[in-house]
């Protein structure tokens, strides 16, 4: 006889929740008799921790399966568009030192690898200048969409900025009352083991015992199921990426018109950077530094120097709140019953929004193999933990490759971070191979890379990395491939240039006449 | 002098309209329609939607082009049609919005008449006049005022029969591929049709409704008049011709 899974039990709030909570309930018909009943238990004590403002375009794919309106998020969750980001200050430190991680993929990118070409031959232009549209849209201010692109369509490959307070709660009504999920706000005191160590159930203070056949741990840092109760260990990163705190602040427009930066902004600084997002009533702004390379009252005044210079005068006494950061992950992610999302399964510095991206790609994956029944869970635990320890290591090397293309000197900080006893083996491998190679598809093995090869290629050329180029010799049809497409990539500046509107003038009529669903 | 202006006897006494062929001014790749006007303009046109730049919202459109700016139906000035919408003939006069304060603080709004100053036709000279030496509307003022407020209306109800279909999923995008005399292939973007296959599959209830709204007729003559989509290809081949 099998035990088949009925009961999905989340246990924390939060996007993470909502996030999990709405994409197995929309998959699997919660809201139906026939369906999976899926419950949520969010204490009344635990303010969201509010981590994650930025996303990537996934999200556009995870709030349509929901069945969400794009217009009502953007309306109700202060969103705003993002193009990609724009790192400033990373290689050198000097005024005109950035490059660009647009979300636009390269131009003819699914048929033809194009960095050998441009760096033979780049006349002057930076990779992403000369291979893709967006960086133009990020420098104009200008939106990915006009009025007339369908709602989640894109002229221009984008994802949100967002309020996450907001979009929780936006989350939570969707859910609540679209979806059919059943919420219980009340904290949970104590959790209940099976015969077979599985979670039997979770006692609450008011509400009694609360029982499931699969639990999903959303309680943030606690990790209260899978790393209180299971004892699953952390692995910390912390000898790779040295970030290990955040200052935050929320900063306002100079007015109510003034333009909206359609682009995450990452300022490099001594000892870490500062991240600058745009919502459309205010900007996040924040620090992440590494203790031991400054202190919280130097990195204070780092943070009210760029508001006074970045946000306006005065702006530098605007209230800071410390965030700590624990770089790292869970040794394992499923394990019996149960299975962490979000904070509980580890935390990144923000540098490449990760946090959101990863928690929709555990809600999808858990929905979509959802274990028929209590006999085949073990199977799909196994699978889900390759997965997401593939997905943790190559965000790692991907993250840890901002710091070690850096030329900065001007702080041990960015000189201990080259040092190669803090640098992955598997990125170490990557590197040596792309001494002679340029990044493409098959250097990566997952079905659904977070960073592709592309995305290896804009940061890499980026930040002036070489590949050699003396192995290659490119065929004439190579290289009229190759003229033909950044010739193509002018002609796509000059056309979204005159037709794309301005992002502000966008999302207020977004406000005022929403998007068409075709 | 703001153009379009708000139309008034005393600033606008001793203008005129000239009477010129339509055609020269109306270089348009399509134009908004109201739904008393589908029977006329289906004689001709092929009736689609298309999007509001502004607001990204539908409208109904009469087509006359397939590229920006291209009207089919101009030649030599002449605008060679047996109809031609009203929102063409309305010009150089258009509808406009203003709040007028009623009783203390509060405001409503109401309809009022621009003049587009802009328009070559407006001036002093000759052309027919707007208003009388008494400063009252001459009976020509009086057409187009009707004709303006056909329209206003004629839009409301318009937007009514959209939302509607919007609703009911009934407006897809058109699959638009053309090709000309010269061989060249087009594929012609923007414009939204009424989707049929889903309309046939509408339930009695459904179909019952839209009938009791007078919609299934504007619906069909929409469906039908696809059909002048050929005669406006053959318009255009006709001018490629050497």
């Amino acid at each position: 006889m099998t035990t088949p899974l009925k009961s999905v039990v989340i246990v924390g709030g939060g996007t993470a929740g909502w996030i999990t909570a709405g994409t197995i309930a929309a998959k699997h018909h919660a809201a139906s008799e026939f369906g999976v009943k899926v419950t949520l238990i969010e204490s009344p004590d635990i303010k969201p921790i509010g981590v994650g403002e930025g996303t990537w375009p996934t999200m556009r794919g995870t709030l349509r399966k929901m069945g969400i309106s794009e217009t009502a998020f953007i309306r109700e969750c202060d969103a705003a568009f993002k193009q990609g980001a724009k790192f400033a200050k990373w290689v050198d430190g000097s005024d005109d030192d950035f490059y660009y991680h647009p979300l636009v993929l390269p131009t003819g990118f699914l048929k033809g690898n194009l960095a050998p070409y441009w760096q033979m031959d780049n006349q002057g232009k930076s990779f992403s200048q000369a291979t893709c549209f967006q960086e133009a849209l990020c420098e104009h201010g200008l939106a990915p969409k006009a009025m007339t692109t369908p709602e989640y369509e894109a002229v221009a490959n984008y994802a949100y900025h967002l309020n996450s307070a907001k979009f929780s709660e936006f989350l939570k009504q969707h859910c609540l009352t679209q979806l059919g999920v059943h919420y219980v706000c009340d904290n949970v005191i104590q959790i209940n083991s099976a015969e077979n160590g599985d979670i039997a159930s979770v006692s609450t203070q008011a509400n009694g015992d609360i029982e499931g056949d699969l639990f999903v741990d959303c309680t943030g840092f606690r990790s209260l199921l899978l790393g209180e109760h299971f004892k699953v260990p952390f692995i910390d990163k912390s000898d790779v990426l040295f970030i290990d705190s955040a200052l935050a602040v929320q900063a306002p427009y100079s007015d109510e018109n003034a333009a909206i930066a359609t682009h995450t902004i990452s300022t490099g600084q001594e000892a870490g950077w500062v991240w600058d997002i745009g919502l459309q009533t205010r900007r996040g702004i924040g620090y992440v530094y590494s203790s031991r390379y400054t202190n919280d009252e130097r990195a204070e005044q780092v943070l009210a120097d760029y508001l006074e210079t970045n946000v306006g005068k005065g702006a530098g006494k605007l209230s800071m709140r410390k965030i700590p950061i624990h770089s790292g992950h869970r040794q394992i992610f499923w394990k019996n019953n149960c299975v962490a999302v979000g904070l509980s399964s580890g935390f990144l510095e923000p540098l490449e929004s990760s946090a959101l991206v990863l928690v929709e790609l555990a809600a999808e994956m858990i929905s979509d193999q959802l274990p028929r029944c209590r006999e085949v869970m073990d199977i799909i635990a196994k699978r889900f933990n390759t997965t997401f320890l593939y997905h943790w290591d190559r965000i790692i090397d991907f993250l840890k490759l901002h710091y070690i293309l850096s030329k900065r000197t001007d702080n041990k900080f960015w000189i201990d971070n080259r040092d190669p006893a803090t640098i992955p083996d598997s990125l170490k491998e990557l590197l040596e191979l792309w001494r002679y190679q340029h990044p493409w598809d098959h250097d990566f093995t997952s079905r659904c890379e977070v960073f592709p090869a592309a995305s290896y290629q804009y940061v890499l050329y980026g930040m002036g990395f070489k590949t050699r180029t003396e192995h290659i010799t490119l065929a004439p049809a190579e290289v009229e491939f190759a003229q033909q497409q950044l010739r193509d990539n002018e002609r796509m500046i000059q056309k979204v240039v005159s037709m794309l509107p301005r992002h502000r003038e966008l999302l207020q009529k977004v406000h005022q006449y929403g998007f068409q669903k075709i | 002098m703001n153009s379009p202006a708000l139309l008034s006897s005393k600033d606008h006494k001793n203008l005129r309209v000239r009477d010129e062929p339509l055609g020269a001014k109306f270089a348009l790749r399509n134009s908004s329609i109201v739904l008393q006007e589908f029977p006329h303009l289906s004689l001709e046109y092929p009736l689609l939607f298309t999007k509001s730049l502004e607001t990204g919202g539908f409208v109904c459109v009469a087509v006359f082009g397939f590229d920006e700016g291209e009207n089919l139906f101009v030649e030599n000035d002449q605008w060679n049609a047996l109809y031609i919408p009203l929102n063409i003939r309305r010009q150089p006069f258009m509808v406009g919005t203003q709040s007028k304060p009623v009783d203390g603080d509060k405001t409503e709004t109401e309809h009022v008449v621009f003049i587009d100053l802009a328009d070559p036709r407006v001036q002093e000279d000759n052309g027919e006049a707007l208003f009388n030496e008494r400063g009252f509307p001459t009976p020509y003022l009086e057409k187009m005022t009707s004709m303006l407020k056909v329209l206003k209306d004629g839009f409301a109800e318009t937007q009514l029969f959209i939302n509607k279909l919007l609703e009911l999923d009934l407006i897809a995008p058109t699959t638009l591929k053309i090709e000309l005399i010269n061989q060249e292939q087009r594929h012609i973007q923007g414009f939204y049709s009424i989707d049929e296959s889903k309309l046939k599959s509408l339930p009695g209830e459904t179909i019952a409704e839209l009938h009791s709204l007078n919609y299934l007729r504007p619906i069909y003559t929409m469906l039908t008049s696809f059909g002048h989509i050929y005669s406006l290809i053959n318009k255009k081949n006709q001018k490629l011709r050497p």
